[in-house]
């Protein structure tokens, strides 16, 4: 094969230069199939994240009225060392200090709900780590706690997670199917980019067959051109998808008091996802302009 | 050179272009091959370098059956053959000297060999001075010169000439068939097919008739009927 980088790059150049808005064009509708089948990955990586923390110590909460007395508080302590299904040893009490110190850190960004409550207003509670993870398990514990005097709330986390999992869930098994869809609207796109360019640049290719050039000269510029376009609309997905990253991380920052903290993918799971969808992107355009040539290259 | 035996081309709706063809080209010939339109001339051309394969009959090509040449050594089949059309087939967008350095580029060559030989066919062809004109800057004779250029720049031993000068008015053509006799001088086999009668029987070369597909007549130092 006669292959000189510098000849590919300048028919793949001139070809561009031809026809720049098909090109763009195309580019765009793969960046952005990549992004949302990448965007998918990002919020199932975010969602493993956040009910990995809560799955190595799942917990449910028992919050004290804030005048509850001592005796009360003691009562439900003797309760819970005395359950077997209670690891006593991991379940923590924090007392109304500590919940003070948690609060303000959770509500740092907002004066006005701080600045609201005293070390007096805060419910005292226990964090307890139960034998078994199951939600059901957790559910009947919990519910054993409710009714117990002194008791004002008893919050089980793993709702929250299973509400986090079941929007996860969803928004993944969209964004794959919408990506999907997106990725083959994509691969249309990139054969008839190919095809077009094989039409506009038919004279070329048929002095090129007639003067002996060989098959894999021919047909390389066209098929750079196609990985080119899924390579370039990989690379500029990254930064879309740190926004993706970030806006989760902010739900969990505002509206759910911490148990959505942590619904952001690693950065690391963000580089491999990004990798994968460059390589997902010059694979699309690989295979589409092969297709492509195949059909309207006779060589 | 070139030897067809039995060739048959049929195609779709049975339209017959060539029946049961035999002849042979020696090395150097200068073959006009003339008849009426859809006589089978320009399948008769298109055969020899692979555009088309024969229904039935064996083509011999520099001594090969190229029947049997498997699908990535036609592009070698083609270096040995040029081809010279009606139309021209030049590129637009590329000078005269570019035209004919793609040629040479596609194919491989080295820069250095590129540089030397494309001056040197320009020079052969008579269009030095417009190494950096675009194909459009140049009269029809001047743009058959430059797709002969690139035909022969390659030194192949068969030249396909289809109705090269098709398009270009008797003077102009007289020029041309003056330039496809000096590479025929070189030894290259030159196959011309052609309508004109003038310069068939100017030439008195060989003469291949085809008509409806069959070979009609085959004469040396002949003419146009």
């Amino acid at each position: 094969m006669n292959f000189r980088l510098g000849n590919i790059f300048r028919e793949v150049s001139y070809s561009l230069r031809r026809n720049p808005t098909l090109f763009l064009g195309t580019l765009v509708v793969i960046a952005i199939s990549l992004l949302i089948l990448g965007s998918g990955l990002v919020v199932r990586s975010a969602v493993e994240n956040a009910t990995a923390r809560w799955k190595d110590g799942v917990e449910f909460i028992v919050f004290m009225n804030p005048d509850s007395s001592q005796v009360e508080i003691d009562a439900i302590k003797a309760k819970l060392d005395s359950n077997p299904e209670i690891i006593a040893a991991d379940t923590r009490f924090v007392d109304k200090q500590d919940a003070f110190i948690e609060f303000q850190s959770l509500f740092q960004e907002s004066d006005q709900i701080r600045e609201s409550v005293t070390v007096e207003d805060m419910p005292p509670s226990y964090r307890v780590v139960p034998r078994n993870a199951e939600s059901s398990v957790v559910e009947a514990l919990a519910d054993g706690f409710r009714d117990e005097p002194g008791v004002f709330q008893v919050v089980a986390a793993i709702d929250t997670i299973r509400a986090i999992e079941n929007v996860g869930d969803n928004l993944n098994r969209q964004f794959l199917i919408l990506g999907a869809f997106l990725l083959l609207a994509a691969m249309l796109l990139v054969y008839n980019t190919i095809r077009t360019t094989i039409f506009s640049r038919r004279r070329e290719v048929e002095v090129m067959r007639l003067v002996g050039a060989s098959n894999w000269y021919i047909r390389v510029p066209f098929m750079v051109e196609g990985v080119l376009q899924g390579l370039i609309a990989g690379l500029l997905t990254l930064p879309m998808y740190r926004v993706v990253n970030n806006f989760l991380s902010s739900l969990g920052d505002e509206e759910s008091l911490n148990l959505l903290d942590g619904l952001r993918a690693p950065s690391g799971d963000v580089v491999t996802i990004w990798i994968a969808m460059v390589l997902l992107g010059a694979f699309i355009g690989a295979a589409a302009s092969a297709v492509a040539l195949s059909r309207y290259l006779d060589v | 050179m070139i030897k067809l035996e039995n060739v048959s081309k049929i195609y779709k709706g049975d339209v017959v272009a060539l029946r049961n063809v035999t002849c042979e080209i020696q090395k150097g010939e200068f073959v006009f091959l003339v008849g009426p339109s859809g006589s089978g001339k320009s399948t008769f051309m298109r055969l020899l370098n692979k555009e088309e394969t024969p229904d039935s009959g064996v083509i011999y090509v520099a001594g090969k059956d190229i029947g049997r040449l498997s699908g990535w050594r036609v592009p070698f089949l083609r270096r040995n053959i040029g081809c010279i059309f009606q139309d021209f087939k030049l590129l637009d967008n590329r000078t005269v000297a570019q035209n004919v350095a793609f040629a040479l580029e596609v194919i491989g060559r080295p820069r250095h060999v590129i540089s030397n030989q494309v001056p040197a066919i320009l020079e052969l062809v008579g269009l030095s001075p417009k190494a950096h004109n675009y194909p459009e800057e140049l009269s029809g004779g001047e743009q058959q010169r430059v797709s002969i250029a690139r035909a022969f720049v390659n030194r192949p031993l068969i030249l396909l000439a289809d109705e090269p000068t098709g398009n270009l008015d008797p003077a102009t053509s007289v020029g041309i068939m003056k330039l496809l006799d000096r590479i025929n001088k070189t030894g290259t086999t030159v196959v011309m097919a052609t309508h004109d009668r003038g310069i068939v029987d100017t030439m008195r070369k060989r003469v291949i008739e085809l008509d409806q597909g069959n070979l009609a007549r085959d004469q040396a130092r002949g003419v146009y009927e």
